[in-house]
């Protein structure tokens, strides 16, 4: 049987002790995050020049089309090879390329203070996931910003490119464990209509609101033209009901409590949450987002690993 | 009833235990958070129904294992049948005891019999003093030892210790029917058992095929079956002489039926004529001719000799000897009647067949009358008709009493000149002369097993006759038959058995006028074959079955007052005498001893065999029943069957008393505990086919796929 997800007080503790990323990412972790990349699968706007495809055009090495010469056209950039066959005057133009802006949506409802075992909660996983492939991104060049929310947005940061901003929004983090409420759906509308350019949303959660509403929030990001990154953070227990044997539960957001007896329940459990999980992946797979599934016992710097490499692939 | 009662109140305490365990539970339940309750409340919702149906079977199973120990440990006595408090109520039991000869079959521990005595005493002797008995003894017929429910235990048993064991077989089905009738007619408020005792014989079951024994359902049956359970008999069942009237100076052949039980063994039989050894055979055990050892018998004088066949010493002794009486006559001639010319072939014939000059007594048919025609094998009459109805009347006495008539037609007498008599086979219609292009015929046996021709065919061929004339018949006597034909519906021989004898008639004549048929090579063989046919008609029996009534007059019709008969024992046979018809007839009485029985008449004063008495041997098949079959016979429900004195009380004690299920209890008790561990743990671990769990690679992909037809 699982055992209470009490804070365990010595991790606890060593997270507490520090502030910013070093609460979450030592050195080593640091040194094995600073290789990978995350890329964007579709373009992005940002302010400064980076690796990341822009909608603009600019001063790239790559090329992009040919406009007709124009009044205010510089005539260096025409081009007479194709003046010489066409007796008419073209210019190249070449894709702009700009650094990503990544927007963080961390849920912070009390349903993510969840750990079974020993385990970390689903929060703190949440956490230290946002400080890896922030670390990543920031080591990237790329800016990072955060929206922390529960049952509204509870702090908001705009996107910046250094470690001493990443650092300020880990500590935000920290100083706003979960709270009681949720409300995922209105956040993240409330998110997508505050990002004007086009970005990468991340969204940290458990997703434990009304399907139907979370995801047309995420469509919400979708039209704005956003590349969305969905982490459903899980714990092993929430997806498995594991327990043995017969106990009270209580939620964790509404206080309610429920005599369950998991040995009998297990089956149906499963089936219930596995359609549940479902319905999110199909969801996500219609509207292009990228879903993956983060159980809380899985090793964090594998996962991030295996999910950059993977997505380094597919933006090719 | 139990016996260890106070243990009901340990399984009163047991079985609530998984109620209590239970409450206790639910109340030390652990308080866990959990992120939202809406995913269980779905299941619980969806499995609530399945989850309380498996929650109740666990807890039946766990309730029922702790009741079962508890009553396995009360120990409950339980009664077959009836309720329990009846254990102690009166009780009337009738004993059907089989009474037949195979019931003195040799065991280690004496005979059946001796077993079976004891059984049916030990029965009386554990009935209390509220219950009745009676007693049955199955033979033959039904016999009340003691008719109706006594309790006198004492004259009972002293009856019974006085019994000995009969001498014929047995029939249950009216013995029991007889001891059922007793107990209903008694009182059909008291419990009702019959006790069947008997050898493990499947023989007198055999009579409840035929007639079912009346049975009543409330009425408890215990089958003894004291017999060994592989008997081993052997002995002679019947014999048979050929010919069956013996002549002194001819070959007589006697062949013995042997019937044996068991396991095949070798065997010696041994004939003893006037107790001296006549014969031995010795009998393999594969031999294909084991059933039917024959003898040759030696030269007898005329006379009646006691003969017997020995089977060796074996468990069933009284069958071991076979009785039987060769008696042993004169040459006896053949009277011919017809003129010296028509006669001819057959004298001829006759004379040459049998050896000697004595064989025949040639009269013309105007001295028939003076002749006593007793003191002849046959009479044979050629073109001698028509007769006087004097001579008439004198032949077919002489034929009713056994002796047998050849009719040969003539031209002395027309169709017409046999219409005085009433013995013939076929009313001849006409004397028909054939035509040229039909006169050709080839003779057919229509009886080629018939006695007459039987062995006449061998070494003949195919018998053709020239026919000139013959004797046309009309339609023959119902009971007459045609032995040989010439064509289609065209007899050549007929026969009509008439009384006790029998009348031959051909459609030819015994000379050349009518055919060449005395010249054929099968005339001497088939006159001779008549005048020995004519012999062994009138023969009688070389042996009689144990009977209660024997007729002296029809066996002895020659006697002249009353006899005195001895039994082998020595010991005076009852003779009665009535008068039928007003005749004087004589019947001897209770005739079932083995043995040979002397008859002393006035002319005989020294007495001489005239009997020769077996036991039935349908007795001594002692082929077993099987004990399965019982209960079907009988037709009764509450039917048990025991194979000695021991299983039989323990059987009587568990209808009457019951007997302790506490090891059945802890056997089922010991079931359902395996039951609910297997049970238990398929719960535990979750049900083949149950939903699988969420797999999520190191990329995060979720890799199965949850049912679609959940509603989330």
């Amino acid at each position: 049987m699982a055992s209470d997800p009490q804070p365990k007080a010595k991790a606890r503790a060593k997270t507490e002790e520090k502030e910013g990323i070093s609460a979450f990412l030592n050195p080593a972790e640091m040194h094995k995050l600073g290789r990978l990349v995350l890329l964007s699968r579709y373009t992005v706007e940002g302010n400064l020049a980076g690796a990341h495809r822009s909608p603009l055009r600019g001063p790239s090495s790559e090329f992009a089309d040919h406009k007709s010469y124009g009044i205010g056209d510089e005539t260096k950039h025409i081009d007479w090879r194709v003046f010489a066959r066409t007796d008419k005057y073209f210019i190249k133009r070449y894709e702009d390329e700009t650094n990503l802006r990544v927007y963080f949506a961390l849920d912070r409802s009390a349903s993510m203070g969840y750990a079974s075992g020993d385990g970390p909660t689903k929060f703190e996983f949440a956490c230290h996931l946002m400080a890896a492939l922030g670390y990543v991104i920031v080591k990237a060049r790329d800016s990072v910003g955060l929206f922390l929310h529960a049952e509204k947005v509870d702090v908001r940061l705009d996107a910046a490119n250094s470690f001493q901003h990443l650092n300020n929004m880990l500590k935000h983090v920290q100083q706003h464990p979960p709270s009681e409420g949720t409300d995922i759906a209105k956040t993240l509308h409330e998110i997508a209509g505050t990002i004007r350019r086009r970005a990468l949303v991340i969204v940290i959660s458990d997703l434990l609101g009304d399907e139907a509403a979370i995801v047309k929030a995420l469509a919400h990001l979708r039209k704005q033209r956003h590349d969305v990154l969905v982490f459903q953070t899980l714990d092993p227990a929430e997806i498995d009901l594991t327990f043995k044997k017969p106990c009270e539960l209580h939620d964790l957001e509404t206080g309610e409590h429920l005599p369950v007896n998991p040995r009998g329940l297990a089956d149906e459990y499963r089936k219930v949450f596995g359609a549940f999980l479902e319905q999110y992946k199909k969801a996500c797979a219609g509207m292009n987002i990228d879903y993956r599934l983060v159980p809380t016992d899985q090793p964090l710097e594998s996962f991030v690993r295996a999910y950059l490499e993977e997505r380094r692939r597919l933006s090719r | 009833m139990f016996l260890t009662p106070f243990f009901l109140i340990a399984a009163g305490v047991g079985a609530t235990v998984p109620l209590v365990l239970h409450l206790m539970q639910n109340r030390k339940k652990v308080h866990l958070p959990f992120p939202t309750l809406r995913f269980l409340k779905l299941a619980e919702k969806h499995s609530s129904r399945k989850m309380r149906l498996e929650n109740f079977l666990l807890w039946l199973l766990r309730t029922l294992i702790m009741a079962l120990l508890g009553m396995a440990f009360a120990m409950p006595m339980i009664r077959k049948s009836g309720l329990g408090w009846l254990g102690d109520a009166p009780r009337d039991v009738a004993i059907v005891l089989d009474a037949s000869y195979s019931m003195g079959y040799h065991t280690e521990r004496g005979t059946v019999w001796d077993k079976g005595v004891e059984s049916a005493v030990a029965i009386i002797e554990g009935l209390s003093d509220k219950d009745r008995f009676c007693i049955f003894l199955a033979r033959e017929q039904p016999e009340a030892l003691v008719a109706e429910p006594v309790s006198n235990k004492q004259e009972g048993i002293a009856r019974l210790r006085a019994l000995q064991p009969g001498q014929t077989t047995s029939r249950l089905g009216p013995a029991i029917t007889a001891a059922m009738r007793a107990l209903l007619k008694a009182d059909t408020r008291r419990e009702r058992e019959i006790h069947i005792i008997t050898d493990s014989q499947a023989l007198p079951w055999q009579s409840l095929a035929t007639e079912k024994a009346e049975v009543d359902a409330k009425t408890a049956f215990f089958v003894s079956l004291l017999g060994v359970a592989a008997p081993e008999n052997a002995g002679v069942s019947s014999i048979e002489l050929q010919p069956p009237v013996v002549r002194k100076g001819s070959d007589v052949k006697l062949t013995a039926k042997l019937l044996r039980t068991g396991t095949a063994a070798d065997t010696t039989l041994s004939l003893f004529i006037n107790d001296k050894e006549a014969g031995r055979r010795s009998i393999a055990a594969n031999d294909p001719e084991a059933a039917a050892p024959s003898f040759t018998l030696p030269a007898l004088d005329v006379g009646v000799h006691a003969a017997r066949i020995q089977t060796p010493d074996d468990n069933l002794p009284i069958d071991n000897a076979f009785y039987f009486l060769i008696r042993v006559q004169a040459q006896m001639p053949s009277l011919v009647v017809g003129n010296e010319s028509e006669t001819l072939f057959l004298r001829t014939a006759l004379r040459t067949g049998f050896g000697r000059a004595n064989a025949l007594v040639s009269v013309t048919h105007e001295q028939i009358t003076d002749k006593p025609l007793s003191a002849y094998a046959c009479v044979i009459l050629c073109n001698a008709l028509p007769l006087p109805g004097q001579a008439i009347a004198a032949i077919e006495s002489y034929v009713k009493t056994g002796g047998v008539l050849v009719v040969f037609p003539g031209m002395g007498a027309n169709p017409e000149a046999y219409q005085a008599w009433n013995c013939l086979p076929g009313m001849p219609t006409a004397i028909e002369d054939l035509p040229l292009s039909q006169r050709n015929r080839t003779l057919t046996w229509d009886q080629p097993q018939h006695l007459l021709v039987r062995t006449l065919r061998e070494g003949i061929g195919i018998p053709a006759l020239a026919i000139r004339r013959r004797l046309a018949f009309g339609k023959l006597h119902q009971t007459a038959q045609r032995i040989v034909s010439m064509g289609a519906n065209q007899p050549f021989l007929i026969e009509r058995p008439f009384g006790d004898g029998h009348v031959l008639m051909f459609a030819v004549s015994a000379d050349r006028t009518w055919s060449d048929f005395p010249l054929s090579p099968f005339f001497l063989p088939l006159l001779v074959q008549c005048a020995d046919y004519g012999a062994g008609v009138g023969a009688s029996a070389p042996f009689e079955w144990a009977t209660d009534s024997l007729s002296l007059t029809e066996r002895f019709p020659e006697m002249k007052g009353a006899p005195t008969l001895s039994a082998p024992d020595g010991q005076p046979v009852s003779v009665r005498s009535s008068v039928v018809d007003g005749r004087t007839v004589l019947n001897a009485e209770n005739l079932t001893m083995p043995g040979f029985y002397p008859m002393a008449t006035a002319e005989q004063p020294e007495g001489r065999p005239a009997f020769a008495v077996n036991l039935p041997r349908d007795e001594s098949d002692l082929t077993p029943v099987a004990d399965k079959e019982i209960p079907k016979q009988l037709g009764a429900k509450q039917t048990v069957v025991a194979t000695d004195l021991a299983m039989l009380r323990e059987l009587i004690a568990e209808h009457r008393i019951g007997r302790t299920y506490g090891e059945h209890l802890l056997w089922l008790a010991f079931i359902l505990t395996v039951i609910e561990f297997i049970y238990a743990n398929m719960l535990a671990r979750g049900k083949m086919g149950g939903a699988e769990k969420v797999k999520v690679d190191a990329a995060g992909h979720v890799e199965t796929h949850a049912p679609k037809h959940v509603e989330v």
